[in-house]
């Protein structure tokens, strides 16, 4: 991926977490149900909130270093 | 054993001395070995988990055992922030890297043109909006003692007899001693805290460990998530969020991720102690990490408390009484540390941040209005008087704390007053967004939205929390203000549908961000403003390119005593050293250059604050408040976008040319098209005349049986000579269509022209007898050598001498022939003396197939094929063939073509020798 979509990329997923955590998304799963006990608004949250974590660790690798961009640039452009 | 009030609050005391030991040998550590393992991003990551406080170590529980999943919201909001660093965050660190930002204020007052009045203002609200969260930790730290106080008979000691509001005073007063003797020792923002940050990654360290061990005796004590949820559920509680996703949940995770930023603590880690912005890189997901693993065990511990504890026990404190009950004294002890260490960090770090924006922005600035005087003192005059500042400032934050915790301490949880903090320093929020987004944003409309949201919130959140102790307070609430219902705290203008959260964050962020921005609109920058706005939001494209606010003159002894002031003598003296060593001028003699004027003042601004340094700087250079660099730099800017402009509307400009020879080709396309066609008819019609004649003649051959000799003979002859004509008309199709591609080839060297003249005009001499016309010699040039075919150039004299005689009506026709040599062009002439073309005529003479009306009435017309070859011929010879204009007599067509380079008119004699060819074309 280019820098661009990249930077892009990290924008939509930062908010995908957004609306997945706002209503009318988090409402779908506010129902009866358990899942090893645990009520599933209660499990889709934690979830989330793991891939998000994940997510984000990846973001972390790829987004690009723009310390070094920025000293070429500078070195370019005294 | 059995543990007392007196015992957990001797480990606490052993506690701190730990972490003053830590702070300590942390200092330490990075003075001798470069900062090392403490600059470390984990160590980074985990000194940002100074967000979660003892709000999150206990009230997060009580949150969750009251309103369910609404607790992760405030953990949800920052993870959303974090993981969004990008765009946010690095911007943040990266401009306050380069601008020395010391603090939120700072930040805002520098972006806004260093205006002192903003830095004043967010300084005040921001001291006044963390009052109720400081209280929260005391209320925390207090009722955790009194929990394991009240746990046992003997569980008082020596604070038997002691009320809330003693205890709480107590631990205020051993905050503010551990608080001033840890963050108070040094000046430089930059530099002091390394320590500090080690103590608070140790704390959050401490507390995330105590959490997980009190989760894991839960769910080994309550058999199980799955077993502790059920039987939960068995009792009655409602364990699905029903209620949760409202208005509440929104306005709490926008309050979280605003706090994130705009807490002076959160601001002052995150931002102010970044070592190394890719620090921020592993801080995305780690920091996440670190809340996600402390919310884990939060609704269990919860469920589990509600359905073991005993009716009426405090939520919040269950994190600590749970393992109370259960006779895990260890454990309890080790709870009650943990929730300590959040308690401490927080207040620690949450007052050194506010107690640097006090003395900034605040003390300095009334110090430097009153010592209009430039006496330098002995330079710790001003780091004293910062550090006292300092240390008053936490004095009266811890304060303000404890005023706030008791008036309100009726109120049982601790959420709901950190979320008053929280709504509180989020009306920094649009100022700061503007600062980091919005070039256009002005000092007076961030003033202004600031205040306004800060009133809204005052009147809507922090007020009401007085209801319980203050019947003034409560009628308000009931009634409004003197009776006006629609000033009611927390049904502002009749809005009363939604939760008073979520109301006061709606109303008083509304109001900030629209008084923003309409504020904006209407008013206009100072040149300062619009250098910094120009900073702020290049930032990201050119690092630090910033310019020099202050420039003017000024005596290095003028400069050296202001630095020595604030920044003592030997970091003074180390900086004019630097600066002396760099310019290679002897460290007396130095010319301050606006670079170092601007590296004082960055040094400054890193002690005392941006808007300060600037204020403290302009009292000794001389020269206006702008200075003639923001000038060019503004000029640079309107530059660029005059450039910017003018380069669209060069390429516009290229696109409307393109357009016009775009159409241009289009209208020569349209053009040759259309002669094609004529061409195609007019070929077909010149060859129809022929072989009609061919077709007709032949036909009576073959029908009349009974011709005569003669006829018959008369008519072949004629068949014959249409033949011919047929023939010799496709011939110059062809030629003409060959010529016209660049197909004939032949090969031009250096000839004598007039040869090829006289020739010419020998080979129509017959014609011009037949004719009876007389070929008359004019002028000519006695030697022109030219780059040519000699049987072209041939063929084009013949074509001009016969049509001269051909079309000649005079009584007595003449024909003149003349050349001559024009600097490096030969000229030959044909002149008759018939009646001319006319004028009409004249422009289409050269068109294939036009012969005039003189040549349609000719019988010896040709096809009107031989100008335009002779023309192509001679064009191919790089010459020009032309109808002369404006004669008086008859037609004069006239060859132009240039004298070959290397021949001169003085050497002619070789190259005339040289043979023509004698096949000559008279086909024409």
């Amino acid at each position: 991926m280019t820098r661009r979509k990249l930077i892009a990329a990290a924008l939509f997923f930062t908010l995908f977490g957004v609306i997945a955590l706002l209503p009318p998304l988090v409402l779908l799963f506010r129902f009866d149900a358990r899942i090893g006990g645990v009520p599933v608004e209660t499990v889709y949250v934690f979830v989330l909130w793991a891939i998000l974590v994940i997510g984000a660790r990846w973001f972390s690798r790829v987004l690009p270093d723009d310390d070094q961009l920025l000293r070429h640039s500078q070195d370019r452009e005294p | 054993m059995t543990l007392t009030a007196d015992f957990v609050i001797a480990t606490a005391v052993a506690y701190v001395g730990l972490l003053f030991l830590v702070a300590f040998l942390g200092d330490r550590h990075t003075r001798n070995r470069q900062g090392g393992f403490l600059r470390s991003p984990f160590v980074y990551t985990l000194s940002i988990s100074v967000y979660c406080t003892s709000w999150t170590f206990y009230g997060a529980v009580g949150t969750a055992a009251r309103t369910g999943l609404e607790f992760t919201t405030i953990y949800l909001g920052p993870t959303l922030v974090f993981i969004g660093w990008w765009f946010i965050l690095r911007r943040l660190v990266r401009i306050s890297h380069d601008q020395r930002i010391t603090s939120i204020a700072d930040l805002l007052s520098s972006r806004f043109g260093k205006s002192s009045p903003l830095g004043v203002l967010v300084t005040i609200l921001a001291v006044i909006a963390i009052a109720p969260y400081i209280a929260l930790q005391l209320k925390a730290v207090t009722s955790s003692i009194q929990a394991i106080a009240g746990s046992s008979e003997y569980g008082h000691g020596s604070i038997e007899g002691w009320d809330e509001v003693g205890l709480a005073f107590g631990v205020a007063a051993g905050m503010a001693l551990f608080t001033i003797l840890f963050g108070t020792r040094n000046v430089d923002a930059k530099e002091q805290h390394h320590g500090v940050v080690a103590a608070i990654a140790l704390e959050a360290v401490v507390k995330l460990t105590a959490l997980i061990a009190v989760g894991v005796f839960v769910l080994y004590a309550g058999g199980g998530l799955e077993n502790i949820f059920t039987r939960a559920a068995e009792q009655g509680l409602n364990i699905h969020a029903t209620e949760t996703f409202g208005d509440r949940w929104i306005a709490t995770m926008l309050l979280a991720a605003s706090a994130i930023i705009c807490l002076p603590r959160q601001f002052q880690v995150t931002v102010v102690e970044n070592s190394d912005e890719s620090h921020l890189r592993t801080a995305s997901w780690a920091f996440p990490a670190y809340m996600l693993a402390m919310s884990l065990f939060i609704v269990p511990i919860a469920l589990y408390g509600l359905t073991t504890m005993p009716e009426g026990s405090n939520p919040d404190m269950f994190t600590l009484t749970l393992p109370l009950a259960a006779g895990q004294e260890g454990l309890a002890l080790f709870a009650f540390i943990g929730g300590f260490s959040s308690a401490t960090s927080m207040i620690i770090l949450e007052s050194i941040a506010l107690s640097i924006m006090v003395s900034n922005h605040i003390v300095v600035p009334v110090m430097l209005r009153f010592s209009a005087d430039d006496s330098p003192g002995d330079g710790l005059g001003v780091r004293r008087l910062i550090l006292n500042a300092r240390r008053l400032s936490i004095l009266l934050i811890l304060f303000l704390g404890f005023s706030y915790f008791s008036l309100t301490r009726t109120s049982d949880a601790l959420a709901p007053i950190g979320l008053i903090s929280f709504a509180g320093v989020a009306q920094f929020l649009p100022a700061i967004l503007a600062a980091l987004f919005w070039r256009d944003a002005s000092t007076k409309a961030a003033v202004a939205g600031v205040t306004i949201g800060f009133i809204v919130w005052f009147w809507s959140s922090f007020l009401p929390s007085f209801a319980s102790s203050s019947p003034l307070v409560a009628e308000i609430m009931q009634n409004g203000p003197a009776g006006l219902a629609w000033l009611r705290p927390q049904a502002l203008f009749g809005l009363d549908r939604l939760d008073p959260l979520a109301h006061a964050v709606f109303w008083s962020l509304f109001l900030n961000t629209t008084v923003l921005i309409v504020g904006s609109l209407i008013t206009s920058q100072s040149a300062l403003e619009h250098v910094q706005a120009a900073i702020f939001l290049n930032v990201a494209r050119h690092g630090s390119g910033e310019p020099n606010p202050l420039r003017g003159s000024a005596t290095a002894d003028d400069l050296f005593l202001v630095a020595r002031r604030v920044l003592g003598h030997q970091r003074a003296f180390d900086l004019f050293r630097e600066e002396a060593r760099q310019t290679g001028t002897a460290w007396t003699s130095i010319e301050p250059s606006p670079n170092f004027i601007h590296r004082l003042e960055r040094e400054l601004a890193g002690s005392i604050g941006a808007a300060s340094a600037h204020v403290m700087l302009s009292k000794v250079v001389s020269g206006g408040v702008i200075s003639l660099e923001e000038v060019m730099q503004m000029a640079d800017e309107t530059q660029q976008a005059i450039e910017h402009s003018q380069a669209l509307e060069r390429a516009s400009a290229q696109l409307r040319a393109t357009a016009e020879k775009l159409e241009i080709a289009n209208r020569q396309l349209r053009l040759v098209d259309q002669q094609k066609d004529e061409f195609l008819s007019q070929v077909s019609h010149e060859v129809r005349t022929p072989m009609t004649a061919i077709r007709a003649f032949s036909e009576i051959l073959l029908s009349e049986d009974e011709l005569d000799q003669a006829a018959s003979r008369k008519f072949i002859s004629t068949i014959h000579k249409e033949s011919l004509r047929l023939t010799s008309l496709l011939d110059e199709i062809l030629d003409l269509s060959a010529l016209e591609r660049g197909e004939r080839v032949w090969e031009s060297r250096p000839i004598n022209a007039e040869e090829t003249l006289d020739q010419a005009m020998r080979v129509c001499d017959a014609l011009a007898r037949q004719n009876r016309t007389r070929m008359v010699s004019g002028p000519r040039a006695s030697v022109a050598i030219v780059s040519a075919d000699a049987d072209r150039l041939s063929q084009v004299l013949i074509n001009l001498i016969s049509n001269a005689i051909k079309y000649n009506d005079a009584e007595n026709p003449e024909v003149v022939i003349r050349s001559r040599i024009d600097g490096e062009q030969y000229i030959i002439e044909v002149a008759d003396n018939g009646s001319g073309i006319p004028e009409e005529e004249r422009g289409r003479i050269f068109d294939k197939f036009y012969r005039g009306r003189n040549g349609e009435a000719a019988s010896y017309a040709g096809a009107g094929l031989g100008l335009p070859i002779s023309q192509q011929i001679i064009a191919r010879m790089r010459g020009t063939l032309e109808l002369v204009p404006n004669t008086t007599v008859g037609a004069c067509f006239r060859a132009t073509l240039p004298l070959a380079e290397q021949e001169k008119p003085s050497e002619p004699e070789e190259e005339a020798r040289k043979p023509a060819s004698k096949r000559l074309r008279t086909s024409v």
